[in-house]
């Protein structure tokens, strides 16, 4: 199985368009390396802004720069556009509704070696909360290539979560993502697994598991579109269960695990077990490590369904 | 290209200024909240760009060439709303919509619910960073022509962005960046001095690579004396040394007005409209 890396994807992809599309510039903190917008910086060099490690300038400057008619793409570390530039995304940004995307990198546990500092697992329920914003995070590279395609044709402000890990490609090459719709990655039945991101991958793998334990495949769906999303679509592919389990490398509250509740919880009353984070930072180490120890790996979900259906 | 400015010019800016200051306090004493002594500070500095200096054309606010203003003190939107009335781009019976409900007069100015407004303000520290930004756009598209006039207060520039966007600013050459201080020497919570020094704020911009200058911001051959004096290929800055509450003796260099509340009343008001000798 090929695996790729996320935030190549999401350069290559920028490159295609902007080819053909001069309004589209690039932003960065000192971090071309880290979310590999360098190659964009070589390939278009006065299309390349460095702008120190400053976030806060850089996301005001970014919003001054789409009123003249660009479109730019922040790139930075997710912490320091969510947590330090959070006041310059709301009010810079997100509520004269300008026309900036961000790319941002390194979420999670799944950062492992970066350390907590560097470790997002906030940003769902934060950026879910402001108008305007649209908040993404592909499974693959199918999804990330049409997120970009949709960020450079849709106004407004667009996050795009990258990632760091390398993934596989779960959908087929023909899939057409639609913003706000969950996607069935593996039917099954009595247990509906929702994940985001890296963890869909650990939901498989879990997937894997519970049919050699226990007989029966668990359904995956992957929800990439973190705003806006269609309750609907949710209910109906999550179909009748016994119950669902989200995973994510978030915390529990207001992110992923927050939003299938909150559908949930008006339209068709379930039982909901959240797999993320629960008022705990972690601790630098290898993602395989952090997943286990917190109780984020496929086994996490494994013991979560065994426990639920008493297995 | 600056503009110069004749002695007919002076009279018709005085004439403007006295209407803003009695828009202004008419505004925030019906809104029952305001920021009297910040916007009577600024009133010459916006009256001066929006009536004389800056180039834009009043039938086509986005205009691409034309100057920018952003007024990074937010606060002072009242003062940005009356010049606009004057113009001719707002209604004069909209004023007395500011900080009231179903306006489009928001207490700071808000960028899509009218045309002029060149980027948002109302957090403290990021209209420096906003034009940077016009400014890198419009030299990436060869748009030569336009100024980007930024007003930040004195207590802002006790927020790290500010020195973030400086520093950007020169490090991109940015030359047609005019950067306006209001140096009022009063910040929400007492005299600037006393709740956190900014001095010496002319070293510290120059340290930043910035061009410097100084002017009485109450007057208006002074302010145009001091652009026309600007050499170099910096980033520019104008020091305009004001005084908070402008033009209401009581209000003058007395921080209670910081902002206006239920202590100004109709009576408050009367009194500070015939000092303005209406």
């Amino acid at each position: 199985m090929e695996f790729f890396n996320l935030r190549q994807v999401y350069v290559d992809e920028l490159i295609n368009q902007a080819k053909n599309d001069k309004r589209i510039v690039c932003l960065d903190s000192d971090s071309k390396e880290a979310t590999l917008i360098d190659k964009f910086s070589k390939r278009f060099k006065n299309r390349s802004f460095s702008v120190g490690i400053a976030e806060q300038n850089m996301v005001s400057l970014a919003g001054g720069m789409s009123t003249i008619g660009l479109i730019p793409f922040v790139n930075s570390y997710g912490m320091f556009i969510a947590m330090r530039a959070l006041d310059q995304v709301r009010n810079s940004v997100a509520y004269p509704n300008l026309n900036v995307k961000f790319v941002l990198s390194h979420h999670g546990l799944d950062s492992g070696q970066d350390g907590v500092t560097h470790q997002l697992t906030e940003d769902i329920a934060i950026f879910r909360t402001i108008p305007n914003i649209k908040l993404l995070q592909p499974v693959d590279a199918i999804e990330m290539k049409q997120m970009v395609r949709f960020a450079v044709k849709t106004q407004g402000p667009i996050i795009i979560k990258s990632g760091k890990s390398k993934v596989p490609n779960l959908h087929k090459n023909n899939f057409i993502w639609k913003y706000g719709y969950p996607s069935l990655i593996a039917n099954g039945e009595k247990v509906a697994i929702i994940a985001v991101g890296v963890m869909v991958s650990r939901a498989m793998k879990a997937r894997n598991e519970i049919k050699q334990k226990f007989g029966f495949f668990p359904k995956v769906i992957n929800l990439s579109s973190l705003t806006d999303v269609n309750s609907k679509s949710v209910l109906k592919i999550v179909g009748d269960v016994n119950f669902i389990v989200t995973l994510e490398d978030h915390s529990i509250y207001g992110g992923l695990g927050g939003i299938i509740t909150e559908i949930f919880s008006q339209e068709k009353p379930c039982r909901i077990f959240r797999l993320g984070l629960e008022r705990t930072f972690a601790e630098c180490g290898h993602p395989d490590q952090l997943f286990k120890r917190y109780n984020l790996d496929e086994n996490a979900v494994i013991r979560c369904v065994k426990k639920n259906l008493k297995l | 290209m600056v503009r110069s400015l004749k002695n007919f010019h002076i009279k018709k800016l005085e004439k403007y200024s006295k209407e803003v200051r009695k828009d202004v306090l008419k505004m925030i004493q019906n809104a029952g909240s305001g920021n009297p002594g910040s916007a009577l500070s600024c009133v010459e500095i916006l009256v001066w760009l929006l009536h004389h200096e800056m180039r834009f054309k009043k039938e086509k606010p986005r205009w691409v060439k034309r100057d920018r203003l952003i007024l990074s003190k937010g606060h002072a939107a009242p003062v940005f709303y009356s010049i606009f009335s004057q113009i001719g781009l707002l209604k004069k019976n909209e004023l007395l919509g500011f900080r009231n409900f179903n306006t489009k007069l928001q207490t700071h100015p808000e960028f899509n619910s009218l045309p002029f407004i060149d980027f948002p303000s109302g957090s403290l520290g990021q209209g420096l960073s906003g034009a940077v930004g016009m400014a890198l756009a419009c030299n990436y598209m060869k748009i030569h022509e336009p100024r980007f006039f930024v007003l930040i207060g004195d207590g802002e520039v006790q927020e790290g962005q500010i020195w973030e966007a400086a520093m950007s600013a020169s490090n991109y050459h940015l030359s047609n960046i005019i950067a306006i201080l209001d140096y009022n020497r009063f910040q929400q919570d007492g005299k600037i001095d006393d709740v956190m020094n900014i001095e010496p704020i002319k070293a510290k911009w120059k340290s930043f690579n910035w061009e410097i200058k100084e002017a009485d911001g109450h007057s208006f051959s002074s302010l145009s004396k001091a652009i026309t004096n600007f050499k170099t290929k910096k980033p520019k800055l104008l020091i305009a040394k004001t005084v908070k509450g402008k033009g209401i003796s009581f209000m003058e260099n007395n921080n209670e007005w910081h902002v206006g509340g239920s202590k100004f009343t109709q009576k408050i008001l009367n009194e500070s409209l015939n000092e303005l000798g209406e």
